[in-house]
């Protein structure tokens, strides 16, 4: 059937064009344009990168991402990233670094973020961050209209303190799965009144959350059709009293649909 | 969010920007990945007479990884450096023909779609010809 024919000619296409074992990693990439990379691995990257179109395409995309200018409707947010970001830096950096600024003079604070070097690297604009946000937009095809503050998720960072009776316990799912879940199930809790389930990528941040009066919670369509093959998804559940207090919490669960096989050729 | 979450991970081995790049990258992918992105575009069978099969038994396998070499190497001669950016973003990272056109700033007015049916368009002469050159020498 020609429908399958193309269909197989889009996974040959797929399968043909993905990196290699010779591939470059990003690091490379970029080390190749700075003159960074020891010479031996310089020259076979090099080589490499002449008749590869992946690594051509990826140094093409890193060195917009590199040069690109912020646009008026992108500078708001790029600032409040920033702004964190290098909040974030003061801290992993320490004292030291603050220390011997000290009687300096005050730099603007995208100056002092972005001057700062690591082992050979360069100092970025802020730009880069720009064009990241710009990336995800892109992607996202979400246009920016306004400027203010994206909320932090309520569970980044620091878990609030929560007088726990019991632990609460998880039926499903967990662990490697054929499919994606159409729903999450735990056991109930004595005088629990509703409970509430988070769905989670693997580094905490929120996918979806979810509340139900019942010891079980459906998935919607839209959220199941985010859990794709290979990747690695977290859950928890937590029982609340009629007063809203948390009474009991489930360990965080992890699980992953299984990537199938290709199916043979008929 | 995600680089910010992340900071720590930073161990300065690298520079900040193709650090952060390959965050975004990831994100971006992994987003796309959720979201099917092969209904763009209407397409007629590109690589007839290249086996392009599953590679379900070792012969065509062998077969498989043969055709994708060649299909690199015609790639490469006869694509220009933008249409091979858009062939490989659009088949190897399953990205839509808007998207990449955004990304990679392309101001012509149909976008990466004039470039994906150039680039269609020449890799399939590229194979016949190499096609009727084998026939030649074999035959």
């Amino acid at each position: 059937m020609k429908g399958d024919a193309i269909v197989r000619e889009r996974e040959f296409l797929k399968a043909a064009l993905a990196p290699s074992d010779a591939c470059a990693t990003i690091e490379q990439l970029s080390g190749l344009s700075d003159a960074s990379l020891p010479e031996p691995v310089r020259a076979r990257i090099s080589g490499h990168v002449t008749t590869c179109q992946r690594c051509q395409t990826e140094i093409a995309l890193l060195k917009k991402f590199e040069s690109a200018a912020a646009g008026p409707d992108e500078e708001g947010a790029a600032s409040w990233i920033t702004a964190r970001l290098e909040r974030q830096f003061e801290q992993i950096t320490g004292a030291a670094r603050a220390s011997s600024q000290a009687g300096k003079e005050r730099k603007p604070w995208w100056r002092r973020l972005f001057s700062f070097r690591l082992l050979g690297s360069r100092p970025v604009t802020a730009a880069a961050f720009a064009l990241a946000l710009a990336m995800l937009l892109i992607v996202l095809n979400l246009p920016l209209r306004n400027t203010r503050e994206p909320a932090l998720s309520p569970d980044v960072g620091l878990t609030p303190p929560v007088f726990r009776s019991d632990a609460l316990a998880v039926l499903g799912p967990t662990g490697d799965l054929e499919e994606a879940p159409t729903e999450l199930r735990w056991q109930p809790a004595p005088d629990a009144a509703t409970y509430s389930v988070q769905l989670m990528e693997v580094d905490r941040v929120e996918l979806w959350k979810g509340e139900s009066s019942k010891s079980s919670l459906s998935l919607p369509p839209a959220v199941r059709a985010r859990i794709v093959p290979g990747k690695a998804l977290l859950w928890k559940v937590e029982a609340r009293d009629a007063s809203g207090r948390t009474i009991a919490r489930s360990e965080i669960q992890r699980f992953r649909v299984a990537i199938r096989p290709p199916r043979p050729a008929k | 969010m995600k680089a910010y979450l992340n900071l720590k991970s930073f161990r300065g081995e690298s520079k900040v920007s193709s650090w952060l790049y390959s965050i975004t990258r990831s994100e971006c992918m992994n987003f796309l990945k959720a979201r099917s992105a092969r209904s763009d575009l209407v397409e007629e069978e590109l690589l007839e007479g290249l086996p392009a099969g599953d590679g379900s038994s070792p012969d065509r396998l062998l077969e498989r990884e043969g055709s994708a070499r060649i299909v690199r190497a015609l790639l490469d001669q006869a694509l220009d450096e933008i249409e091979k950016r858009v062939f490989t973003l659009h088949y190897g990272d399953d990205i839509t023909l808007e998207v990449i056109t955004r990304l990679l700033g392309l101001e012509n007015r149909s976008g990466a779609k004039a470039y994906i049916v150039s680039a269609r368009r020449k890799l399939s002469r590229a194979i016949r010809e190499w096609k009727a050159r084998e026939q030649a020498l074999n035959g």
